[in-house]
């Protein structure tokens, strides 16, 4: 799972160090135009629908916290 | 909550500019990778906006439309017995626009007239002042009017706010008849800072400093005097409060989303409408996310032209039970629903110099 979740992020911004970044939010590694495409690309990718008000700043802080917010909707 | 009786709408006109931009010329302004442009089609419904001409305002569009409804004989100017003019960019501090409009059409003198600041929840604002004028005066009709030029109050360098916004207005004719409509309203000014413009009036003045563009995030360029939006904080808000607010609406008025023919949103973009719509299990044939890709974010003129632009052969044909959602700056989350007598016009023109 992470590493699809990583795959997307890299298709959004390919230059980024998704890996090592603590919070993408803070360092401007993910704007509001990114994490709208981001919540659709997860949710065709593991086939879910993860509610809006999940779209905060805690669950995208980085690849730990959006993982965690994928296995609450994918089991 | 409000609840009021004996009303209706009459007729719709929306005005809009005849230029429109396109995504896919504008975006070369932000070097953004063409990838990522076509996320922002997908999942934003971003296509085009419409953006006036250098000296044009929403108080020519609204004199454009009133002229049109006059001379095609679709309004009598001797019944307009008051004038409310919603936006948040008027040509003036002082005088209000619909002042201002009142004279350009030549009313009668005892038109009652008033302008109100609200964006995004100024449409549902209108009606609820608009029918409370109708059920405590003699008045016959209200001329609401709803809009703005964002263009003129965003910077072309901010691709955060640029893009989304478009010009635009609607006239919206209310009158007595056997419509109902109860709304409601949430306010959290405590977060108005989200979306706003900081500079340029009294709390802090205009000064070359704070009309200077400057580097913002993300390399965008944007004055004080500009519009700032916290995108993720307005997807926050929108998203959480929306919806919420939806449920208790029709909570309080006995009805589920299955007795709603038709959903009439302010669209800031595709994203966000989806998602309320997935939230309430709304039925996507049930709720139009096309103003984005067409018109952009027009402020206050997206509800009607939402009607305008999806729904006027079904409008204009029979009864209909509408829910209607403006949410935005403020920040305000206006809700309505409204079971509406058939409209006599429902329209959307564009505009032209007169």
């Amino acid at each position: 799972m992470k590493d699809k979740i990583l795959e997307i992020l890299k298709d959004i911004r390919p230059d980024v160090d998704y890996i090592n970044s603590s919070n993408y939010i803070e360092d401007n590694l993910l704007d509001s135009f990114d994490l709208a495409a981001l919540l659709g690309d997860i949710e065709d990718t593991f086939n879910i629908k993860i509610a809006g008000e999940e779209l905060n700043k805690e669950n995208f802080t980085n690849i730990d916290t959006i993982v965690n917010l994928v296995k609450k909707y994918n089991g | 909550m409000f609840h009021i009786e004996n009303i209706r709408i009459s007729q719709i006109l929306t005005v809009v500019p005849k230029v429109f931009h396109s995504l896919d010329e504008e975006i070369k302004l932000y070097n953004y990778p063409e990838r990522r442009v076509k996320k922002l089609e997908n999942n934003m419904g971003y296509g085009s906006h419409r953006v006036v001409q250098e000296g044009i305002t929403a108080l020519d569009m609204a004199y454009y439309g009133m002229r049109y409804l006059i001379d095609n004989k679709l309004l009598n100017q001797e019944d307009v017995d008051a004038i409310i003019f919603i936006s948040v960019t008027p040509d003036h501090m002082v005088p209000a626009n619909s002042t201002i409009l009142h004279g350009r059409l030549g009313l009668k003198n005892n038109v009652y007239c008033y302008d109100i600041n609200q964006a995004c929840s100024g449409f549902i604002t209108g009606l609820v002042n608009g029918f409370s004028i109708l059920n405590s005066s003699t008045a016959k009709k209200v001329v609401l009017i709803t809009g703005d030029t964002l263009s003129k109050k965003t910077s072309q360098y901010d691709k955060f706010s640029w893009l989304l916004i478009g010009d635009g207005i609607s006239i919206t004719v209310l009158e007595k008849g056997s419509s109902t409509i109860d709304a409601s309203f949430y306010t959290q000014g405590n977060n108005f800072e989200y979306l706003y413009i900081p500079a340029g009036y009294a709390r802090k003045v205009s000064t070359d400093e704070t009309r200077q563009l400057k580097e913002v995030e993300d390399g965008n360029l944007r004055s004080e005097e500009q519009l700032f939006i916290d995108g993720l904080n307005i997807y926050n808000f929108s998203l959480e409060m929306v919806p919420k607010e939806i449920e208790k609406l029709l909570s309080k008025s006995n009805k589920s989303i299955d007795n709603i023919d038709l959903f009439c949103f302010h669209q800031p973009n595709k994203f966000i409408i989806k998602k309320i719509a997935d939230k309430l299990n709304i039925d996507y044939n049930k709720i139009p996310f096309n103003i984005s890709t067409a018109f952009g974010n027009i402020s206050s003129a997206t509800i009607p032209t939402v009607m305008a632009y999806n729904f006027a052969e079904k409008l204009t044909s029979g009864r209909e039970f509408v829910c209607m959602a403006g949410f935005g700056a403020g920040l305000i989350s206006a809700t309505a629903l409204m079971d509406m007598d058939k409209i006599e016009y429902c329209k959307i023109i564009e505009y032209e110099n007169i």
